[in-house]
C-alpha cells in the first residue's frame, strides 16, 4: 500500500492538494479552502466513482508532470493541459488507466486556469480540522501545508484495471468553453439597499474585466467604479461569492481562501456556480453581472448538488 | 434595535443585532451561537460571530431559506425572553493573561507612536497592560482577536502604509482595537511589543488561545523571560 503513489517530477507553478473545503471552524479565523471550481472537480471525482470530497490535485496554469509507481485509474478534467501518457496524447475531460511506470506529462493551459486530476478513491494524506484541503496563507492541509513540490509523493490505493470495464469521458454538453464571457448571477444582500440607486444600476449595466491580481482569495476585477456611500463598517462575516467594495469602487469577488472577516461594503453575493466560472477566467477576460433571485439560486444549486451526489 | 435577519449569500443569512458595538452584544451572541449548534447542528455548516453580527451558513440539501429564518426568528425572541430573565449575566467569560515584551527589539513602531500620541514610552507600556480586554471577534486569519477597547490616550489610526510582513507574535494597536498577530502575515497595525505564545497551533486540543466573548490581560515580561517562554 506504502508503495502506491504519484512521484511529483515536475510540480506546475502552484498545484494543491484540495477536497470540499474546511468548514465548521470559521469562527477560529480559519477559511474554508476547496477547489476552486467545484463544477470541473465534482466531475473528475464522479469520472471515477468517488466522492464528491475526495482528495485531488488542482493544478494552476499547468506543467506537472507525474510518475505511477503502481496501477490505477485517474481523471484530468477543467482547463486542458494536453495530457500525455508516456507520450501519447490523452483527452481531457475523461478517466485513463495507468500502469506501474508510466510517466504522465501535463503542458500549460491555453485556456482556463485551473485543472483537476483525480485517482480512485483519492489522494490519502492526513487533514486537518477535518479536510485536506492546502490553505497555504494558514499552513493548513496538503502534504506540509504548501503547494507540491518536487519529490513529493501522492499516496492512493491502487486498483486493476478491470476496476472499471472501459474509460469514461463527460458528456460534450456538459464540457464548459472557457473563452465564453462570464455573466456573474448575484444574489442581491448585504448592504445592497444602502448603495445609491445609480450605483446599482451602473454595477448591473457594465462590463468588468478580471484584473491580474486575483487569487485564490478573491478575483479583482476593473471597470466602472462603484459608489457606496457606506465607509467604516464593523467586520463581519464574508459569505463566498460575496462582491466586496473597497473604497476605490472596484469590485472584488470572495473566493474559497477568503478571510473569514472582513469590513468593506458588499452589494451581495455571486452564485456559487458563477463563481467556479469565474475561477477559471484568465486576466482580462470579461465578465458581467446579472441579478438572481434566492429563490431560483437556491433551486440551482440544489439541482447541482443532487447531480452529483448520485454516484454512477 | 431589533434584530434583522439579512441575506448573505445563497446559503447564508446575516443576523444583524445592531449598528453599534456594545460590550454586552457579545455574551448574547454567543449564547446565540450555543443555541444555534445545539439545535440547528444538523443543517449548519458555518457560523461566524462578528462584533454584532453572525453569518449562519446552512446545508442547503437539508434545509431552504424560509425554514432558516423562521428557526431564527422564534430563537430571536426566546433569547429576549432569557435576556429579560437575566440569564445572560451569569455566564462568566474566562479570562487568558498574555505575556508581552515590550522592548524595543519587539516594538519597531512605539517610539514613533510616543512622538505621536505625545505619551513617554513607559506611560504606552501602563496604559496597554493596564487593562482588561474583551474579544470581541475571531477571525481574518487563524487566532487573530479583535481586542477592545483600548485607552482613548492610546488611540491612533493605522499606518499609512501597511508592512507587508509583521512577524507572528507581534503585539499591535489601531483605532479601538489591539491584537496580537497569530502569523506571519501584511498588516497595518501599529507594533509595541510581541507574545511569546503562539495564538493558533493547529496541534493543541484548543487551537486559539480565546474566543468572542473571553477576556485577555497583558502582562509586561523582559527580553530574558520573552526568550525563555518561546523555548
Amino acid at each position: 500500500m506504502i508503495s502506491d503513489f504519484f512521484k511529483v517530477i515536475k510540480p506546475g507553478a502552484c498545484s494543491l492538494l484540495q477536497d470540499e473545503g474546511r468548514f465548521g471552524y470559521q469562527h477560529f479565523g480559519i477559511t474554508t479552502g476547496g477547489a476552486m471550481d467545484e463544477t470541473a472537480a465534482r466531475w473528475a471525482n464522479r469520472l471515477l466513482g468517488n466522492s464528491s470530497n475526495a482528495v485531488l490535485l488542482e493544478i494552476t496554469l499547468g506543467n506537472v508532470q507525474l510518475e505511477a509507481t503502481a496501477d490505477t485509474w485517474i481523471a484530468l478534467t477543467g482547463a486542458d493541459l494536453g495530457l500525455r501518457i508516456n507520450g501519447e496524447k490523452k483527452n481531457n475531460w475523461q478517466s485513463h488507466f495507468v500502469r506501474q511506470g508510466d510517466l504522465l506529462i501535463m503542458g500549460w493551459a491555453v485556456m482556463g486556469v485551473s485543472s483537476y486530476f483525480a485517482v480512485v478513491g483519492g489522494f490519502q494524506l492526513k487533514s486537518d480540522f477535518g479536510s485536506c484541503s492546502t490553505v497555504k496563507r494558514e499552513q493548513l492541509g496538503g502534504l506540509t501545508g504548501n503547494a507540491l513540490e518536487a519529490g513529493d509523493e501522492l499516496h492512493f490505493s491502487s486498483v486493476s484495471k478491470s476496476y472499471f470495464p472501459c474509460t469514461r469521458a463527460v458528456p460534450c454538453r456538459y464540457i464548459p468553453d472557457y473563452s465564453e464571457v462570464v455573466v456573474l448571477r448575484v444574489i442581491k444582500g448585504y448592504q445592497a439597499e444602502q448603495f445609491p440607486e445609480i450605483s446599482v444600476k451602473t454595477f448591473f449595466a457594465s462590463s468588468y474585466k478580471v484584473s491580474p491580481e486575483s487569487d485564490r482569495m478573491g478575483f479583482r476585477l476593473k471597470g466602472e467604479t462603484i459608489e457606496c456611500g457606506v465607509s467604516g463598517l464593523l467586520s463581519e462575516g464574508i459569505a463566498y461569492g460575496a462582491i466586496q467594495i473597497p473604497a476605490d469602487g472596484q469590485p472584488i469577488v470572495l473566493l474559497k481562501d477568503r478571510q473569514t472577516l472582513g469590513g468593506y461594503p458588499k452589494i451581495g453575493s455571486v452564485l456559487p456556480l458563477d463563481s467556479y466560472k469565474l475561477s477559471q477566467c484568465r486576466a482580462g477576460s470579461e465578465v458581467n453581472f446579472k441579478e438572481v433571485s434566492l429563490k431560483e439560486a437556491q433551486q440551482l444549486m440544489q439541482a447541482f448538488q443532487l447531480f452529483f451526489s448520485i454516484l454512477t | 434595535m431589533q434584530p434583522k435577519i439579512e441575506v448573505a449569500g445563497v446559503n447564508s443569512l446575516l443576523v444583524r443585532f445592531s449598528d453599534e458595538v456594545d460590550r454586552s452584544l457579545i455574551t448574547y451572541i454567543g449564547r446565540f451561537c450555543e443555541k444555534l449548534k445545539q439545535n440547528f447542528a444538523g443543517h449548519l455548516v458555518d457560523l461566524i460571530p462578528s462584533y454584532t453580527t453572525v453569518l449562519v451558513t446552512y446545508d442547503l440539501l437539508s434545509t431552504n431559506d424560509a425554514q432558516v429564518r423562521n428557526y431564527l426568528t422564534s430563537l430571536l425572541i426566546n433569547l429576549e425572553k432569557e435576556r429579560k430573565e437575566g440569564v445572560f449575566s451569569q455566564v462568566p467569560a474566562r479570562c487568558i493573561t498574555l505575556p508581552v515584551c515590550y522592548d524595543r527589539v519587539y516594538a519597531p513602531d512605539i517610539v514613533e507612536l510616543s512622538k505621536q500620541l505625545e505619551l513617554d514610552i513607559d506611560e504606552i507600556i501602563q496604559l496597554h497592560s493596564a487593562q482588561r480586554y474583551q474579544v470581541y471577534a475571531v477571525g481574518f486569519s487563524p487566532g487573530f482577536g479583535y481586542l477592545g477597547e483600548l485607552d482613548a490616550r492610546l488611540r491612533v489610526s493605522r499606518l499609512a502604509t501597511p508592512r507587508t510582513q509583521v512577524p507572528a507574535g507581534s503585539v499591535a494597536i489601531a483605532e479601538l482595537n489591539t491584537a496580537v498577530y497569530p502569523q506571519e502575515t501584511p498588516g497595518g497595525w501599529w507594533l509595541i511589543g510581541r507574545c511569546p505564545i503562539p495564538m493558533f497551533d493547529k496541534t493543541r486540543e484548543q487551537p486559539c488561545l480565546f474566543s468572542a466573548g473571553d477576556e485577555v490581560i497583558f502582562e509586561p515580561i523582559s527580553t530574558v523571560e520573552y526568550k525563555r517562554l518561546q523555548q
